[in-house]
């Protein structure tokens, strides 16, 4: 019986490029490491089994140029292993620590075992999980889409359409260095669209992104069928919009999933529990007490007095939760398929980093889900947004509207009283870049690798994760201190160039610190 | 840590001072040179306002780092972009000797932002006056879905305008739903390649008009290798059919819950941060507690209510108790130690160190040391007890790292 309607599940996997040689041990590098652990690695695990059961199935994933760069960086690859090595040596040592305290010893094996299983998978995958995940898109199970190079929000380059192009061809000349082809999708950034990216979009052959739901539902003329099929715009990419009911039943605070009770607790972590002195030389910043990773308690209970993890509870409650989840996707299909004239479609984007990092029995949701939307119904099924396309040429024409998936709907989170400071300097800086390169349009080797140097700086700056963290207050520091420094390198490699003084020494030591996109073609910030 | 540093540079003069007299009988060093680069305390405050008077000490600095962002470029560019379909935000990259220049000029001693709608052009919706040392705005303005550009000058001595800096146009996003419901639907196969049909489109039609138009006026100039793009007829489509997909999903739904995934993991995130800090604060009092988390204090939380519930701290009088054991001993690196039924693993130099969690009971604990050639064994038998009596509310929680091993000589 063919299926009433599909439903495309797309995860969005970004963390912003950190990388610190110059440190042993750098905090915020622990960003990557908790994901790989937590989401990227329990993902993989997840897909192999679905490919070793020979099921149907069908994601969707952008893995974002910076991630990817450092997925692939030998540097932080090394040091991702001895952080999981350190916290194999910890789960160890909490088995001895709980020896007498049976309710904590089996969450201390459950870690150990699950630390030592991802270390076998990353090593099994030779410390590729990007390749791990270019196998699934090469055995048609998953789509793999790019977002913009350094992840900056598009529409607040307006100014610049060469600061957007680049964005946009580099990355996706990274991805095809990274998986062999051509996207065919991209995440804008923060789903952040305006129309002046499509031009961009056209020429790198990308033909389809997704918005927000408010984009899709304010397109002129209004769209037929709201979210629930893709539009083409007038340029002939087409624009998926996001389902509104199956984002707020992961995300609502009255219904949302991951609040359940039985559910692991984020923030009571031994990091903070135990003796600093103990735990001190498992901490990504030995002067500060932070997470570990290992959590014994459960989000039950009021107060500090929480109930301790009882993880078969909580794979029940995922359970639960998967089953609930496909139920009233089932009843929403079935709804608009008796409206619609065609085949609806649900498109249900989340962050990857919230399956496993927010939400520790998130892979396990989303395992429970796809398998039983694999087995156990026949109204729906899994698409990626390329296959819908290929599936269902003919969508209605019409223009989506400007938006984001952020608060209130467009760029307040990125430009606001917090970080409007930024947007002087890199407009400046997205103006300098367009001049060097009218400037040198035959470069010698080291100017080559000087303007070079200095496009990979701006990308850097551009990225949208340093407005957002001054927003959010989470690492306010940091954000300010990168924005500084990429936008004080591009204007010192700026100076060097016009001045025709580069320093060698100086750019080299630039490059090996800021060593992402080796191959960055200049040239797309012509004017 | 940062006050910490304010302190030592503010009393850093006071020092200079007390110990000049002894110096200056051998150098004769003028007294300036003794003197830190922070500012002199400021005059004690006195009146009514006292009590929200800094107190007399020099402004807390950031530590110098080298170098800084500059304050301004003085390209004299006039940035103007849309936020949100009602606040524009507007930057003028002036410098600071720029600024006083024109200020100087303006008869209100600042300059004026004019913001219109399409062009430059009438009279502006919007007029600001913004202070002398401004470099940039967020403008309310009416109409969503508006072509928006603004310009900047000041009005002279005879009130006459001058400007300065206009910026290009920026659009705000469109905040209701068109009125215009008719339906246009096309074809455009997924495997044809978008760069070859835009090469057709473009040696066709010189124009500069967009894809699918170009391809539906191509289709009717008779071009036939194109896509084939068709008009559904309206009529299997009626009012019912759209009230009916309206009560699915509505802008009044989206707008009641604008979710922005990151952005509300956070601030819930940090919310937590903030109750846990205060949460362990009360609770534990212990010196590293200060260090769990640095907690800006000027975000607004109130609004925002965590989905994974919240801790609750009732303010009563607490009481913590515990105890954990630590068993350390050392043998040959090469040697095998067995602590229970399991073996441990050696450090290096042959020592062991393992932390052990007590909770009431009666404990055994067999220790075995063997050799590597196994010719050797040692054994000890470790016998713990623990019992506690609770009267009120005594809670297990994490304890003083201070706590030693149970021993006699460190309980004295």
């Amino acid at each position: 019986m063919p299926a009433q309607g599909y439903l495309a599940l797309i995860l969005h996997a970004h963390l912003p490029f950190v990388r610190h040689p110059e440190h042993a041990k750098f905090l915020e590098e622990n960003w990557l490491f908790e994901a790989i652990t937590e989401c990227y690695l329990p993902l993989v695990q997840i897909m192999d089994g679905w490919v070793r059961d020979g099921m149907d199935t069908r994601l969707t994933l952008t893995l974002s140029p910076t991630l990817c760069s450092m997925l692939l960086d030998p540097l932080l690859q090394s040091r991702y292993e001895s952080h999981l090595n350190g916290l194999i040596e910890l789960s160890e040592r909490e088995i001895h620590r709980t020896y007498w305290d049976k309710n904590y010893q089996p969450l201390a094996w459950v870690y150990h075992h699950r630390f030592n299983s991802l270390r076998d998978t990353y090593r099994s995958y030779g410390r590729n999980i990007v390749g791990a995940f270019r196998k699934f898109q090469e055995a048609g199970k998953l789509e793999i889409i790019t977002t913009a190079a350094t992840h900056a929000v598009l529409p607040l380059l307006a100014e610049h359409p060469a600061s957007i192009r680049a964005q946009i061809l580099v990355a996706r000349d990274h991805y095809h260095a990274c998986f062999g082809t051509d996207p065919h999708g991209i995440w804008l950034p923060e789903c952040a669209y305006t129309p002046q990216i499509e031009p961009f979009l056209q020429e790198a052959g990308i033909r389809w992104f997704l918005i927000d739901t408010h984009g899709v539902l304010l397109a002129r003329p209004r769209p037929r069928y709201g979210v629930f099929a893709p539009i083409f715009t007038p340029n002939g990419l087409a624009a998926f919009g996001r389902d509104f009911d199956s984002a707020t039943q992961v995300w609502s605070k009255q219904q949302g999933y991951p609040g359940d009770p039985r559910y692991r607790d984020f923030y009571r972590d031994i990091g903070f529990d135990l003796d600093f002195d103990y735990v001190k030389p498992y901490l990504p910043d030995p002067q500060t007490r932070s997470f570990t990773g290992i959590k014994y308690h459960s989000i039950s209970g009021k107060g500090a007095d929480k109930n301790i993890y009882d993880r078969q509870a909580a794979l029940q409650a995922a359970a639960d939760h998967a089953g609930h989840f496909l139920s009233a996707r089932m009843t929403q299909i079935q709804s608009l398929s008796n409206i619609m004239d065609r085949p609806p479609l649900l498109v249900s984007p989340y962050d990857a980093e919230l399956y496993g990092h927010w939400w520790y029995e998130g892979p396990e949701f989303l395992d429970y889900f796809v398998r039983k939307t694999v087995y156990d119904q026949n109204v729906l099924r899994l698409t990626t947004p390329w296959e819908f396309l290929r599936r269902s040429p003919t969508q209605q024409v019409a223009s989506p509207s400007p938006s984001s998936w952020g608060e209130e709907g467009y760029w307040k989170v990125w430009l606001n009283e917090n970080n409007q400071w930024i947007y002087p300097h890199l407009d400046v800086a997205a103006a300098r870049m367009q001049e060097l390169v009218a400037a040198f349009p035959k470069p010698a080797p080291l100017t080559e690798r000087a303007l070079k140097q200095a496009a990979r700086e701006l990308l850097l700056a551009q990225s949208s994760d340093w407005p957002f963290i001054m927003r959010t207050g989470t690492s306010p520091d940091y954000a300010r201190q990168r924005i500084q420094d990429h936008i004080l390198r591009f204007t010192q490699l700026y100076d060097q160039l016009k001045s025709g003084h580069i320093q060698e020494p100086i750019l080299a030591a630039i490059e090996s610190s800021d060593n992402i996109f080796p191959d960055i073609n200049y040239r797309y910030w012509s004017p | 840590m940062k006050v910490e540093r304010a302190k030592k540079a503010a009393s850093k003069p006071e020092r200079a001072q007390r110990d000049a007299p002894t110096k200056a009988k051998k150098l004769d060093v003028p007294p300036i040179l003794l003197e830190g680069d922070a500012p002199s305390a400021p005059p004690p405050a006195s009146g009514p306002g006292e009590r929200y008077a800094q107190p007399a000490k020099a402004p807390i600095k950031e530590p110098s780092r080298a170098p800084e962002l500059p304050q301004a470029y003085g390209t004299g560019r006039l940035l103007l972009a849309a936020r949100d379909p009602h606040w524009l935000y507007a930057h003028w990259d002036f410098t600071r000797d720029q600024l006083k220049t024109y200020n100087a000029r303006s008869a209100d001693g600042h300059l004026v932002l004019r913001v219109y709608k399409d062009a430059v052009t009438g009279q502006p919706c919007n007029e600001v006056h913004v202070h002398p040392e401004s470099v940039n705005w967020f403008v309310n303005v009416a109409d969503a879905g508006a072509r928006y550009l603004a310009e900047l000058g000041f009005y002279d001595s005879t009130s006459k305008w001058s400007s300065i800096s206009s910026s290009g146009a920026t659009i705000t996003p469109p905040d209701s739903l068109s009125e215009d419901t008719s339906a246009w639907f096309a074809t455009l196969p997924a495997d044809l390649q978008l760069s070859e049909l835009m090469r057709v489109v473009k040696s066709a039609i010189n124009e500069n008009i967009p894809l699918m138009e170009a391809l539906q006026q191509l289709r009717a100039m008779g071009y036939k290798q194109l896509p084939d793009t068709h008009a559904v007829s309206s009529g299997q489509w009626s009012e019912e059919h759209e009230r009916a997909l309206a009560s699915l999903i509505n802008m009044d739904t989206v707008r009641r819950v604008w979710i922005g995934s990151i952005e509300i993991t956070e601030l819930i995130r940090r919310k937590w941060q903030q109750e846990l800090f205060s949460a362990a604060a009360a609770e534990f009092s212990k010196p590293w507690s200060g260090q769990l988390f640095e907690l800006p204090s000027s975000i607004g939380l109130g609004s925002v209510s965590s989905p994974f519930g919240a801790l609750e701290r009732e303010k009563k009088f607490w009481f913590n108790i515990n105890a954990e054991l630590i068993v350390y001993g050392a043998t040959e690196p090469n040697a095998t130690v067995r602590i229970g039924d399991r073996q441990i693993k050696l450090r290096p130099d042959g020592s062991f160190s393992y932390r052990f969690a007590l909770p009431d009971g009666k404990y055994d604990l067999p220790a075995t040391a063997t050799s590597a050639d196994g010719t050797d064994q040692r054994q000890a038998a470790l016998t713990f007890s623990r019992k506690t009596d609770f009267r009120g509310d005594v809670q297990h929680h994490p304890q003083d790292p201070n706590l030693r091993v149970p021993s006699p000589q460190n309980v004295a």
